[in-house]
């Protein structure tokens, strides 16, 4: 259930991050789970929505999990390796000594703000 | 009787009136909404959720890394026999190094208490629920054990293979146990702290007749997890195969004795 803690602290970060560029509230945020990180997302989610009710900014935020996949590279062949299971080998030479480069992620990586016109003119430049 | 149903549909008319009353309201604040033209955008963020824990993982590691104090985080299923290990460790090294031990548990001071009887510095972290230790808890606790100058400081996280696997505490090693009495697959089955662990111990050695438990097995396990990973097999009550584990922990605190000069790290107290 360690979930709840990492679903504490995206909240957390998605109310900062939010409130730095003076949204009126957060419509999405999208965070990045590496495989090696044994979370649960449905887990997650359930979490998430009950700690985002807290926060007016986060109250209605729907949030999207996207999982990153292991990715390891070979340190006899060089040759990367993407995969969705937990299989530490390099796919063409079969070595096991690999690193791991990709799958260790969790971040909050992007957000989509409703922020009011003021805001716009000053710090975003007209991108709509 | 007729008129009492007759006075009940007037209320239910009433209730209707006050929600389309409230809905009128709603499509005022709707209306001022559009007049401020509110704008959607799109930021990225890209910030890491472990950030804060990591930050203070990495400050604890500096204070470590200045006291030459070598930091292991051992980790495994309730039952597989942490405290043991560290009570016959203990035991054993003694007079030989000075040993600081942090212990969670998500309940009860019955590890320190096992523990304590050997003379070293030994602190109860209860988590009342949490599932993992995390940095701040160590560094909360820290000031208890560390009274003078300690040689190792070893940290028994909380009894699971999951949830500790992705909180750095600062620590040099992660050393993961599995007993004889588990299954040789928990390997395959909890890659994430099999992958993470320098060092993954295969205890309780001394019920291999008694289990149907294959050695060979459960190490080619855990190197097909992370083939560079130190398998040390034993058993903490007859002590079999103990002096390999002794002679491992020496060796690292020769290492971490031996490294040059480190900066000043910070202070917890």
């Amino acid at each position: 259930m360690h979930e709840l803690s990492i679903a504490q602290e995206i909240v957390r970060i998605v109310a900062k991050e939010g409130a730095s560029v003076h949204a009126v509230r957060v419509i999405g945020a999208s965070v990045s789970v590496g495989r090696l990180m044994a979370i649960e997302t449905d887990n997650l989610l359930f979490c998430l929505d009950v700690l985002k009710k807290n926060d007016p900014l986060t109250e209605h935020t729907v949030f999207m999990v996207e999982e990153e996949r292991l990715q390891l590279r070979c340190k006899a062949c060089g040759h990367v390796t993407v995969t969705g299971e937990f299989l530490f080998a390099c796919e063409v030479c079969r070595s096991q000594g690999v690193d791991v480069i990709g799958g260790e992620q969790l971040e909050v990586s992007c957000l989509e703000v409703e922020c009011d016109e003021d805001w716009r003119e000053t710090e975003c430049d007209g991108e709509a | 009787m007729k008129i009492g149903v007759k006075q009940s549909v007037m209320a239910k008319l009433d209730v209707k009136q006050s929600v389309m009353a409230k809905l009128d309201v709603k499509q005022s604040v709707m209306a001022k909404i559009d007049v401020k033209q509110s704008v959607m955008a799109k930021i990225d963020v890209k910030q890491s959720v472990m950030e804060a824990n990591n930050e203070l993982a990495a400050k604890l590691r500096a204070h470590w890394a200045e006291r030459r104090a070598l930091t292991l985080n051992m980790i495994s299923s309730p039952g597989s026999g942490k405290t043991a290990l560290l009570e016959k460790t203990l035991l054993r090294l003694r007079d030989r190094l000075k040993i600081g031990i942090l212990v969670g548990d998500v309940q009860t001071e019955n590890d320190a208490k096992r523990l304590a009887v050997y003379g070293s510095p030994v602190k109860q972290i209860i988590t009342s629920g949490t599932c993992h230790l995390e940095a701040h808890m160590i560094e909360k606790h820290l000031p208890f054990v560390e009274q003078g100058d300690l040689d190792v400081l070893i940290i028994e996280n909380v009894g699971n293979l999951i949830c500790p696997s992705s909180y750095d505490l600062g620590e040099d090693f992660k050393v993961v146990l599995l007993s004889t009495t588990e299954g040789e697959d928990k390997p395959l089955k909890y890659p994430g702290i099999f992958r993470r662990a320098q060092v993954a111990m295969i205890t309780k050695i001394d019920l291999l007749p008694y289990t149907d438990f294959d050695l060979d097995l459960a190490e080619r396990n855990i190197r097909s997890i992370h083939n560079e990973t130190d398998i040390l097999a034993l058993s903490s009550r007859t002590g079999e195969g103990f002096d390999r584990w002794l002679d491992w922990l020496q060796q690292r605190v020769q290492e971490k004795r031996s490294l040059g000069a480190a900066e000043k790290g910070p202070e917890f107290s």
